[in-house]
């Protein structure tokens, strides 16, 4: 076991371990918090796979940005745990349920496509380098630059829609 | 082109008739319908002179993808009769009414007239997919019709009624669909399904039967699928209850004999015997129901049941001297005329004493003669007394039933000869109840035939006692098998 | 390419116009203007493309069947905009907005109708779904639209992360998103030789694509949604949207996964059962006609699920082109008779008929297509993706169960027909249909009719 199987093995526990966190703490704001150390492990499975550029831009956007804003949210609608609803148990159960069942299947597909391959230690560094920036820029404007122009639109359609959804109808205001 | 004309002419005259108005309605609907009589009765001339054999047919691709030809031909008597008989009704029907026109008149006459387009077409198809659609077309108008004019309780009867065919002819259309998947070089054609349904195995057969069988005998109606009938008959108005019983449901004997049984013979056979049974104990219990009613259209409703359960009968005994499916041929036309001339009697009964209960009828005798004279004819015809036309079919359909192939044939013979008898007793006691015994106050006001009812019943006793003297005139046309 | 360009373009001018028109009227005569505008376009993209498909950077493959798919959906929101247009406009403030999101959804569309690369594919969705989170909840005021647009957004973007998570396990197995690629082809090409990521994958591509056209036992959200949002933008999302959101159902499930039909056609078909069962029934308990519609727009999605179904057959894509034209025009025109009342309850249609012949006649139309019944285009519609079935061999109990439940839905259907037309009643209006309205609707009808005679038109 060398030292990137380890980190490996460390990280893995660690998101996983937060990744529980967000979803089993009553505290909303535990959960945001969990989230943002959740992302943390992520990033470094990232730069694992010698992708520095998009663990840098998940941390930025997602922790950084994304979570910060969704913590002050958040606080300011002053969500605590009492006022989380409570969901019936057959709901609970037949949610457990199916969703344990989605598990098994991923993880029986998961083993059965890995077999013939016990034995061969996977390689965690792959020795592509498409994660370096340089690259990935590249191939961002060469072979996909279609879907990253096509994003334009999305992105514009989103922000369209959240002007539209948060802006004050002005007839309202008058009429205040 | 003249067979095409056949359904455009009421098909159009029924959309003009929405935009013409109210005023027009009636003088455009007779007018309408009186041609469309003409061109049957061309159209009839030239099938007996076997000229212009070019005009009873027409054929054009309609689409092409899937092999549907919009085809149509009057290539054999029970066509010739169908629309013969269609042709007739309407025109009778409309100058029947002209006493008490329905409220808005346009949209009525409309509907009727749209009604016909849609049963011409099932009689004139030879394309599965054509007949299928024209079987749901007349469906729609006569649901309009119905749910519209008639009796208090007539739109959940209607709705009932429209539920029941319905779901019937969609299992039909997916027993066509399976026979079409089946066809080599996909097509909807009669010829085409007639010969890839017979070389079906036995077993494909007698499940795709079913799935046939039930679209037609709700439509018939065969016992057990008969229960929307009495109640649509006794809630809609009369005029269309004429549509109903004397066209409607003989879409569905049409069908047995065009659809079914040169499709899936083997199939027919299998189950022959199940369905005579069904047909007789329809004969035997609508015979009792009908002995029992109070309400003369249920009366005439379940009368219709027993006739029509006879006919069924008689077209699946599979005799081998044939007399029995001729017999239901000429059945089938003979028992239109009789139960238009019963419900235009009725409809006059009807509006004159504002009841359909027969215990408070009775006395018209003394009162009306021409409706007594018209309805004791009619009645008879209806029983099939000799000398009237329904005597010849309904003896050759019991003889065919007689000469069946089936083992049980001497059990359902005498049980439908039963039922020849109950129809005398009921008959007879109607016209008992209605014409004869006291006056009372409601019957008393009873005016008799005005002249256009008068013509009109004229013209169907006429046609009664000539098939009934001479029923040749109706056996060239089922001869030729 | 040149409707994708467009679609995107008008939609920021539409932005524009909402910025320097002060007139409403002007702000919809530009979005009509756009929408033909597109309809000229796609024509010309389809007659660029009636020889030979085209693949642009790797990433699109027009033929003549997406082309000619673009040419019909482009008309379906052309109907639905020169109906709906002023409706639209009422909805709220920022009327501008509206029609900008709706060219950006159009632009989703023909992306759907056109990726050869699952990225697309996801773009596709999103450009989709977006617009459609904001449209629902875009009458703020009402407390039932704010309901449906959280809830659509939320259980959308979980059906995303399945599609993310289904594509991801289809790209571990085939290592290209590309599904014209070799890599991809191959790996689908049998049963026996897939690997057992691709099953994972493509189940999960089954259930979030289930999820958007609102198959059960995926379809919870379609009736608050439908039901919630502004009249004016429902018949949008239950015809256009759902439909194109079918177009690539089908070209990923026919054209990728066609030859591993084993695998997926079992769930689709338990996916029928169940969707016509509960939409068929379901709607049979409604009394708000909206709701009613929802209903009856997940159950007619069950029929749409035949095409899918029917794997590799011709008859099934010209079902489902056949179907997407008469089930949109159908239902618009429904909506279109909806919209103009106060009462959206089935005794608030009593006496239509005499009030509105005009309105009560069109909707008789669009129902009875609905329905399924012959010489409107619905018969033709459900003809071909039934006979899709029929064709292919197998289940044909399905076939059977099928038009049992379109028996069933004759009863709701009709209940319609029935208030309108044999009831008494005021049938109070909203607002008074215009000349220019009651043309449209009739068109509208004509259309419908004319296709169930000739169904071929649409074929092209």
């Amino acid at each position: 076991m060398n030292i990137y199987q380890i980190t490996f093995w460390i990280l893995s526990l660690f998101t996983l371990a937060f990744a529980i966190g967000v979803i089993m703490s009553r505290n909303p704001i535990n959960s945001v918090l969990f989230l943002i150390l959740t992302f943390f492990c992520i990033s470094g499975h990232y730069v694992l796979m010698n992708a520095q550029f998009l663990a840098i831009v998940n941390i930025i956007v997602y922790a950084g940005a994304i979570m910060v804003l969704f913590l002050f949210v958040i606080m300011l609608m002053n969500l605590n745990s009492d006022t989380e609803p409570q969901k019936n148990f057959l709901v609970q159960f037949a949610g457990v349920v199916s969703g344990g069942a989605l598990l098994l299947i991923m993880v029986a597909a998961i083993k059965s496509s890995l077999t013939g391959l016990e034995g061969k230690n996977i390689d965690l560094i792959n020795s592509t380098d498409i994660g370096l920036i340089k690259n990935l820029g590249t191939v961002l404007f060469t072979t996909y630059v279609f879907p990253f122009e096509i994003a334009s639109v999305l992105f514009l359609s989103a922000m369209v829609g959240a002007v539209v959804l948060g802006k004050k109808d002005s007839a309202l205001k008058t009429a205040e | 082109m003249l067979i095409l004309l056949l359904i455009l002419v009421p098909f159009i005259g029924g959309l003009a008739s929405f935009l013409f108005g109210e005023k027009m309605a009636y003088a455009w609907a007779v007018f309408t319908s009186l041609l469309t009589l003409a061109i049957a009765g061309t159209a009839y001339y030239f099938y007996s002179q076997a000229t212009h054999t070019t005009d009873l047919s027409f054929d054009c691709p309609w689409i092409e993808s899937i092999g549907s030809t919009f085809s149509l031909s009057m290539s054999d008597g029970l066509s010739v009769l169908m629309i013969g008989l269609t042709g007739l009704l309407f025109p009778c029907v409309f100058i029947s009414m002209q006493n008490k026109q329905p409220e808005r008149k346009h949209v009525f006459y409309g509907l009727m007239l749209l009604a016909q387009a849609g049963l011409i077409g099932v009689f004139l198809a030879k394309d599965a997919l054509l007949f299928y659609l024209f079987w749901e077309v007349a469906l729609i108008p006569v649901y309009f019709l119905s749910s519209m004019y008639g009796g208090p309780n007539r739109i959940p009867v209607t709705f009932k009624f429209f539920v029941y065919t319905f779901v019937g002819s969609l299992v039909m259309l997916v027993a066509l669909l399976i026979i079409y998947n089946h066809t080599p070089v996909h097509s909807f054609s009669w010829d085409a399904f007639v010969s890839v349904g017979r070389s079906l195995p036995e077993a494909d057969q007698s499940w795709l039967f079913w799935m046939l069988f039930i679209a037609f005998a709700i439509k018939m109606p065969v016992f057990p699928f008969h229960t929307w009938q009495p109640d649509a008959y006794e809630q809609s108005a009369t005029p269309v209850t004429v549509v109903l019983s004397a066209i409607m449901v003989k879409m569905g004997l049409f069908a047995v004999v065009r659809w079914l049984l040169p499709i899936i013979p083997l199939g027919s056979i299998h189950w022959m015997n199940v369905v005579l049974l069904l047909c007789i104990i329809g004969v035997v219990y609508a015979s009792c129901m009908a002995m029992v009613q109070t309400n003369i259209k249920r009366l005439i409703a379940y009368s219709s049941i027993a006739h029509i359960g006879l006919m069924c009968a008689a077209i699946f005994s599979y005799s081998n001297n044939l007399l029995g499916v001729q017999g239901a041929y000429i059945q089938m036309f003979n028992h239109g005329i009789n139960i238009m001339g019963l419900w235009i009697l009725v409809s006059i009964v009807e509006n004159r004493l504002g009841t359909q209960d027969l215990r408070e009828m009775g006395g018209i005798a003394k009162i009306a003669p021409r409706f007594t004279i018209a309805l004791v004819l009619i009645s008879l015809a209806n029983i099939a007394l000799p000398l009237t036309n329904g005597f010849v079919g309904e003896f050759m359909m019991l003889n065919g039933l007689f000469n069946s192939i089936s083992t049980y044939r001497m059990v359902f013979t005498i049980i439908a000869g039963l039922g020849v008898i109950l129809s005398a007793v009921y008959t007879l006691g109607m016209i008992q109840k209605v014409a004869y015994g006291e006056l009372n106050e409601k019957t008393a006001s009873m005016k008799d035939l005005t002249m256009n009812e008068w013509i009109i019943l004229l013209v169907i006793m006429g046609i009664i006692l000539f098939l009934g003297f001479y029923p040749n005139a109706l056996m060239l046309l089922v001869d030729t098998p | 390419m040149n409707a994708i360009v467009l679609s995107g373009i008008w939609g920021v001018v539409m932005m524009f116009a909402g910025l320097f028109l002060k007139s409403s009227k002007q702000i919809q005569w530009t979005a009509l203007l756009g929408i033909i505008a597109l309809l000229v376009v796609s024509i010309l993209d389809y007659q660029a493309h009636s020889v030979q498909a085209q693949t642009y950077f790797g990433m699109m493959t027009i033929d003549v069947y997406t082309s000619w798919f673009s040419i019909l959906i482009t008309a379906c929101c052309a109907m639905y905009l020169l109906i709906f247009h002023k409706d639209i406009a009422a909805v709220g403030k920022n009327e501008a907005e509206y029609f900008a999101l709706i060219f950006f959804v159009m632009c989703g569309v023909y992306l759907l109708a056109s990726y050869s690369n699952l990225l697309i594919l996801f773009l596709g969705i999103e450009i989709l779904s977006i617009p459609q989170y904001i449209l629902a909840g875009s009458d703020k005021e009402n407390i039932k639209s704010n309901e449906a647009s959280l809830k659509y957004f939320l259980m959308g973007a979980f059906s995303t992360g399945l599609l993310l998570m289904g594509m991801t396990l289809i790209y571990g197995a085939t290592g290209s998103f590309d599904i014209t690629s070799e890599k991809f082809v191959g790996q689908f090409e049998q049963l026996s030789s897939m690997s057992s990521l691709s099953f994972v994958g493509i189940l999960l591509l089954l259930i979030s694509f289930g999820f958007k056209v609102s198959a059960a036992p995926l379809h919870l959200w379609t009736p608050d949604v439908y039901d919630g949002s502004p009249t004016a933008f429902t018949p949008f999302m239950a015809t256009i949207v759902k439909v194109s959101v079918f177009v690539a159902f089908i070209r990923l499930f026919h054209f990728s996964f066609g030859n591993v039909s084993d695998a997926w056609q079992i769930a689709i078909a338990s996916m029928i059962v169940l969707t016509l069962i509960i939409g068929n029934v379901t709607a049979v308990y409604q009394q708000s006609l909206k709701r009613m519609m929802a209903y009856s727009s997940i159950a007619q999605a069950g029929f749409m699920l035949f095409s899918i179904f029917a794997v590799n057959s011709t008859l099934a894509y010209k079902g489902i082109l056949l179907y997407s034209v008469v089930y949109s025009l159908a239902s618009i025109g429904v909506f279109a008779v909806i919209i103009k009342m106060k009462d959206y309850t089935y005794d608030g249609f009593n006496g239509l008929a005499k009030k509105q012949p005009v309105l009560a006649f069109t909707a008789t139309v669009c129902l009875l297509s609905l329905v399924g019944i012959p010489l409107t285009g619905g018969f033709f519609a459900k003809y071909f993706v039934l006979s899709a079935v029929v064709e292919q061999g197998k289940y044909i109990w399905i076939v059977v169960f099928a038009v049992l439940m379109a028996a069933i839905s004759a009863y709701y259907y009709f209940r319609v027909i029935r208030s309108m037309y044999f009831k008494t009643g005021e049938a109070a209006m909203h607002t008074e249909p215009t000349t220019w309205d009651k043309t449209l609707l009739i068109l509208n009808a004509m259309i419908i009719l004319l296709l169930g005679v000739l169904p071929s038109l649409v074929f092209g």
